[in-house]
């Protein structure tokens, strides 16, 4: 039989009712009583949600709202709609105040005005990756607009791009410092939403969205997270918002920034990859080229390499036996 | 201008500072890849990007970022010796 996107359909029901069973059980193992997780009005965060009411129900999942300065106020709103759907508790804890108490928007406008001398607080910008069109290594562009429209793009220099990475990654990390003040006031766990592309492409900040106790739909494709959250009942306006950053001032898609592919072609890629098929077929299924489906492969397994840091817990000098 | 010779000891020197903390016995000889020995990942190559142009003085375009030109010491040295002749 052709290869096609049909190998990535499940069936709904038995994996809410498997992943709902290990939530139970993980949570027995934490010695904790339900779950904290940040709520981005985005499909992973609100299928996670979902499934933790499934799990231990509503009384026991709390949400929080964390917008910043650049977010989406869509973000807000898609976030409030589904905790009022689901039921359940959910705070807004807005971190923008932190975010700039610790430096986070003025280190990432110099940086960003390193590159682009005439950018200012009022102009606004994106990092981009290069299309999938792109032969070559990767590497980050800033785009960046003034309020007259004028748009700029240049190529980040190695150390301004590290300069606006930290600098931004402030922002996840700061959401997880409230998710665990929650979490410790509750006595729950946190829940992690990366889906299956994000973890294994290291689309995550290192103690920050990649910080949690459980992380429920790491191993599902991304068109499969869509299929539970029809499943799920999850509001339509967010089965229908694109995959976004929401990190940018100006709008930007996962895509764009870091996987090159849109998520249903990635997610063909990346099972191809993992099952050994040829790019060809894969290509054929994808709707891509493939010479296309095999620049996708190496760039898998290099963004596999580059971020393993990510995955990796602190490494010791021995083994101590008598912990963990 | 650098001959071949003190072209490749530059590059093996910063590699090997860099990249292996020091140790030279991890160097990849000058025919091996960077990427497929694990030496420098792809933000690796963004490092080796800033000292093309810093240490070298060499200007890299985005369709210079390719394996041909950056995954080797062998691959450097054709790079860096076409641009220092102004290819």
């Amino acid at each position: 039989m052709a290869f096609s996107a049909a190998v990535l359909a499940l069936d709904p029901q038995a994996e809410v009712t498997r992943i709902a069973a290990a939530i139970r059980t993980q949570l027995q193992s934490l010695r904790r009583r339900g779950i904290v997780l940040g709520l981005s009005g985005g499909i992973d965060s609100s299928v996670t949600a979902a499934l933790a009411v499934e799990a231990v129900g509503a009384k026991r999942v709390f949400g929080l709202f964390m917008p910043e300065a650049d977010s989406d106020p869509e973000s807000l709103s898609l976030g409030e709609l589904l905790a009022t759907q689901l039921g359940i508790e959910s705070v807004q804890q807005d971190v923008a105040p932190a975010l700039a108490a610790l430096g986070c928007y003025q280190l990432r406008n110099a940086a960003v005005g390193a590159v682009i001398p005439e950018f200012a607080a009022d102009w606004k910008f994106k990092v981009v990756a290069p299309g999938s069109d792109h032969q070559g290594l990767s590497f980050l562009s800033v785009v960046a607009r003034s309020p007259t429209g004028l748009e700029v793009r240049r190529r980040l220099p190695f150390a301004v791009y590290l300069e606006i990475i930290a600098a931004t990654n402030y922002k996840q990390r700061v959401r997880k410092m409230v998710e665990y003040m929650h979490a410790d006031r509750l006595n729950y766990a946190v829940a992690g939403t990366p889906n299956r592309l994000e973890y294994d492409q290291g689309f995550f900040v290192k103690q920050g969205d990649g910080a949690a106790d459980l992380k429920p739909i790491a191993h599902l494709y991304k068109t499969q997270v869509y299929q539970l959250a029809q499943w799920l009942d999850i509001p339509a306006p967010i089965r229908s918002r694109a995959p976004t950053t929401d990190t940018y001032s100006l709008p930007q898609g996962q895509d764009e920034f870091y996987f090159g592919l849109p998520y249903d072609k990635l997610d063909l890629c990346l099972f191809g990859r993992n099952h050994g098929v040829a790019a060809r077929e894969v290509a054929s299924a994808a709707g891509l080229t493939e010479e296309q489906v095999l620049r996708a492969y190496a760039d898998i397994d290099a963004k596999r390499a580059s971020t393993r840091y990510g995955h990796l817990a602190p490494l010791l000098v021995e083994e101590i036996a008598d912990v963990g | 201008m650098k001959t071949d010779a003190e072209i490749r000891d530059t590059i093996r020197k910063f590699v090997i500072e860099n990249f292996l903390m020091g140790d030279g016995s991890a160097m990849p000889a000058d025919d091996q890849s960077f990427l497929e020995t694990g030496t420098i990942d792809s933000i690796g190559a963004l490092e080796l990007v800033e000292f093309l142009e810093g240490a070298l003085g060499i200007q890299v375009k985005d369709t210079d970022l390719v394996r041909d030109n950056l995954d080797s010491v062998d691959n450097l040295a054709r790079f860096v010796g076409r641009r220092l002749v102004g290819g």
